[in-house]
């Protein structure tokens, strides 16, 4: 019973070498060879080698600046109880800054102004610690440049869990000349989070500028692989560039480059034949295969666990209704309202300056008789014949309505229409139909 | 869970089911009822969304009550026939041993999987962008409106006075998942996005019983065909297909991946009936999705060409560089005819243009492939079997036709982002990884096969021609 596990059951057969002829001459030289080099001096070459290889690969990936000390030769370092609030409410708690609400825009904002710029370039990573940041939240790092003091930079970072997180500012292309005022900005996740139930109170414990070193760039590195990376409309496009900050080279690339050429240098310093490096590379590229499943694993637990804390234990006619965009869904609601008072199968026609709510307000509005604004486009309208229909304008101001004329005007096309509604971003038209 | 949805579930999973059974004989081993079960389970629900499409404007909720009523019969006819019919079990019974405790725990692994998977769906509202407004846009329009209406072009909609007939920006596209979708959905009584995304869930499973029984039943060795199995249930991007469910992507896959096994299958044991599935398969791509067309010309080409006699073949590869050089040459001349009709696809023959976008699209697709977190190391294992297995591969006639499709298939994929504005969506990740998960449980499939055991037959004799070592007729 034990001797039947003994063996891998994914041990090779024997046809994977080269032609057995080729494997044997090549253990025969090997063999012939050995005494040259003892095995013990063999295996510490070997050692220093990889030791050498995977050095080299983790300072590339991690993009280490040459001539970088282990360890930052200068910290920066700000207590949350430095920061003070400006947008959203906030206490200190002992050291901490505890946010406890948003302000306009569902957003949160806390800034230094520091006491003298400092040089960008000298401080090219950021670390930062959080107690209990909400998995709702995306959070910025925001600052202020001595040559644009009107303007505010932002980048998006990894959010930060437990432990402090890194992130390298020279990815940035803005991280550059005199800083004169640093911060951390939270709001809702765009596209995923409703925003008005998107907020928890989270605190900032602390925040490090350092100069360049080994472990600022691998702790960056190892914040970029291990942090939560929320779901994102391009996840079902792309896996790695659906994290909003600027990325890293993945542990995929890392581990086909490393695990091949450590095999390879192996296979040459112990002077092993074909056969052993394919069986080697096959369980090098099983256990590789199976640690990024594992940090796989991890990732879609992370992303899951912010759809059970949204919607788990409640019904479907309660989840429904717990969507991203609150304010398209609002919109619709009060479409639906003036389309009850009007005949079944009346046309609805969605109009707004971005695709997505276009899109998404149509898709709101089913049951709804709904068609995009293209059906207007001259192609298919001029000309045409056309039954009146509500036309549904969202958030678009190049749609302008001439209350004297009774005309509604976009781009160079002019519809005889009243207006039903017109409240904050969402009016409604009724647009008269036209003979052919 | 009422009634009606247990039929909604028992009705594709009878038909197709008995359909395989009728073209592939009786299933005997745990095997053959993965591969007839997941195969047929797919086959059928494609089936079910397309029977609904000759009755016009349906009531949602005499759908199933229906179509069920024909297609059960049906089902139970096709199992009924293969049961009388099937000659008395004479095979051995196979050796029962125990699975590894590696192999127990990649298949707990894949059940981390599936729950994650499993539960996104059935908590989360419909999430990703085509889900939304392309594929599952209509059937939310059936089900809310009561009536399966037809969706015209723009112009018919802006004229029609009936209030009957809808649109939308994807009007024109295919209309069977979203019949899938609202088979289930009008059995289920509402709406409810994790209803629907189950059948995506339901798909994934079917996908991997489907893959692992054709590989064992193509005399895949068991442990190996459940590594197989366990790494295209645990790649990543597939996995986001499902629990983000709404996309045909994966529908695309799924079908390419049991088109080419039972070819595989067809060519190795030249049985009509594992051809029939074939190409019933490979049938249903359109059906699916736009490009679906394209793939069934290249898995069309390849299966043509794999019946083809010896002489044939000759003459059909040496004339394909020069049908492929005239194409090109008469585009690069704009001759009528071609010219525009290529220009319909988007191909363009700007050569500036090609040659600024090119490198930046290369880069682009091949860190998708092998940078990303997309794929694990697939792609890198592929190359890797590649190298070792390459006698197998040699000694395989079968093999070397799927070859074929794969090389033609990876080749239209690099033409469509290298040679049309497409490559933009290469550019910005949007499309280049979604179009190469239609051919990765195929190629997966195709990799994890250059691994069996070589039969007898093949170690005993010198590589046969394709023609005399793989008849697909008797």
């Amino acid at each position: 019973m034990i001797r039947r596990h003994l063996s891998s059951p994914f041990l090779l057969d024997s046809r994977v070498a080269a032609p057995s002829g080729g494997a044997q001459a090549s253990d025969g030289a090997a063999n012939i060879r050995r005494p040259a080099l003892s095995h013990r001096a063999r295996a510490f070459a070997l050692l220093l080698l990889l030791v050498g290889l995977w050095t080299g690969l983790l300072g590339w990936v991690a993009e280490v600046p040459l001539g970088a000390a282990f360890q930052p030769a200068e910290r920066m370092r700000f207590v949350g109880s430095d920061f003070h609030v400006v947008m959203g409410a906030g206490i200190e708690n002992d050291k901490r800054l505890g946010i406890n609400a948003v302000g306009a825009a569902h957003m949160a904002l806390q800034s230094i102004a520091l006491a003298r710029p400092i040089d960008a370039a000298a401080y090219p990573v950021l670390r930062y610690r959080w107690q209990d940041f909400p998995r709702t939240l995306e959070l910025s790092f925001v600052f202020r440049r001595a040559d644009q003091p009107d303007d505010v930079h932002t980048v998006t970072l990894p959010p930060a869990a437990a432990h402090p997180g890194y992130f390298d500012l020279s990815d940035v292309a803005d991280w550059h000349g005199r800083i004169t005022e640093i911060g951390f900005a939270e709001f809702p996740t765009a596209q995923l989070v409703p925003a008005d139930i998107a907020f928890r109170p989270f605190s900032l414990v602390e925040a490090e500028l350092w100069t360049p070193s080994w472990r600022g760039s691998l702790g960056a590195l190892g914040t970029d692989w291990s942090a939560y990376r929320p779901w994102a409309l391009m996840s079902v496009s792309a896996l790695g560039p659906d994290a909003p900050w600027p990325h890293k080279p993945t542990p995929v690339l890392l581990l086909a480059i490393g695990l091949t050429a450590s095999l390879v240098i192996a296979s040459l310093v112990l002077a092993r034949g074909a056969r052993w490096l394919g069986i080697a590379l096959c369980l090098a590229l099983a256990g590789g295969w199976l640690a990024l499943d594992l940090r796989w694993l991890g990732e879609f637990t992370d992303r899951h666990l912010l759809t059970r804390e949204l919607y788990a234990g409640k019904s479907w006619r309660e989840r429904a209704t717990i969507e991203p965009d609150t304010a398209l869904v609002a919109g619709a609601a009060r479409v639906r309202e003036l389309l009850a008072r009007a005949p079944a199968g009346t046309h609805v026609i969605v109009a707004a300056a971005a695709v997505y709510d276009v899109l998404r307000l149509s898709y709101h509005l089913l049951p709804a008789n709904v068609a995009p604004m293209g059906v207007l486009s001259p192609s298919n309208a001029n000309g045409k014949p056309m039954q009146p229909a509500l036309l549904v304008v969202y958030a678009d101001p190049d749609w302008t309505f001439d209350a004297a004329r009774k005309a509604l005007s976009y781009a160079k096309s002019e519809y005889a229409a009243e207006l039903v509604y017109d409240e904050g971003d969402l009016r409604i038209f009724s647009i008269r139909g036209a003979a052919p | 869970m009422s009634f009606t949805y247990v039929i909604a579930w028992l009705t594709p999973l009878l038909l197709g089911s008995g359909i395989v059974a009728l073209l592939t004989g009786r299933p005997r081993t745990f095997a053959e009822y993965a591969a007839t079960l997941g195969c047929g389970f797919v086959l059928g629900m494609l089936l079910c969304g397309l029977a609904m499409a000759p009755l016009g404007r349906l009531e949602v909720d005499r759908i199933v009550p229906m179509v069920a009523a024909i297609l059960i019969p049906v089902g139970l006819g096709a199992w009924a026939w293969v049961l009388l019919r099937a000659a008395p079990n004479v095979a051995t019974p196979p050796q029962r041993t125990h699975l590894h405790p590696l192999l127990w725990a990649l298949l707990a692994l894949l059940a981390l999987h599936a729950w994650l998977m499993f539960d996104e769906i059935l908590l989360r509202p419909m999430y990703p962008w085509d889900a939304w407004a392309a594929w599952l846009l209509k059937p939310k329009a059936w089900m809310l409106g009561g009536h399966v209406d037809r969706f015209v072009g723009f112009d018919e909609w802006l004229a029609d006075a009936s209030g009957k007939l809808r649109t939308a920006q994807t009007w024109s596209y295919p209309e069977t998942l979203g019949r899938v979708a609202i088979w289930f959905s009008s059995a289920w009584g509402e709406w409810n996005a994790g209803v629907v995304g189950a059948i995506w869930f339901a798909l994934w499973l079917a996908l991997l019983a489907g893959c692992y029984g054709q590989l064992r039943t193509l005399r895949l060795q068991r442990d190996r065909a459940l590594v197989a199995t366990y790494a295209l249930g645990s790649l990543p991007l597939i996995n986001v297909h499902v629990a983000l469910a709404g996309y045909a992507d994966l529908w695309i896959a799924t079908l390419l991946a049991f088109a080419c096994l039972a070819w595989m299958r067809a060519l190795e044991t030249g049985e009509r009936g594992h051809a029939a599935l074939a190409v019933l398969f490979a049938l249903m791509l359109p059906l699916v999705k736009l490009e679906g067309s394209i793939w069934l010309v290249i898995l069309g080409g390849a299966m043509i060409y794999a019946r083809m006699p010896p002489r044939f073949r000759r003459i059909a590869l040496a004339l394909a560089p020069l049908v492929g050089g005239g194409v090109v040459v008469a585009y690069l001349l704009r001759f009528p005819l071609v010219a525009p009709a290529l220009d319909r696809i988007g191909l363009t023959a700007d050569t500036e243009v090609l040659m600024t976008h090119a490198p930046a699209v290369i880069g682009a697709a091949a860190e998708g492939l092998f940078a990303q977190y997309n794929w694990h190391l697939f792609w890198f294992a592929v190359a890797l079997t590649l190298a070792l297995r390459f006698g197998e591969l040699r000694a395989s006639p079968a093999l070397r036709v799927l070859g074929l499709f794969l090389l033609l298939g990876c080749g239209f994929l690099f033409a469509l982002f290298v040679l049309t504005p497409a490559g933009k969506w290469a550019e910005s990740y949007t499309a280049v990884n979604r179009l190469s998960l239609q051919i990765v449980p195929a190629m997966l499939a195709f990799a994890a096969l250059l691994w069996r055991e070589p039969s007898v037959a093949v170690v005993a004799t010198p590589a046969p021609r394709m023609a005399e070592a793989a008849p697909t007729g008797p």
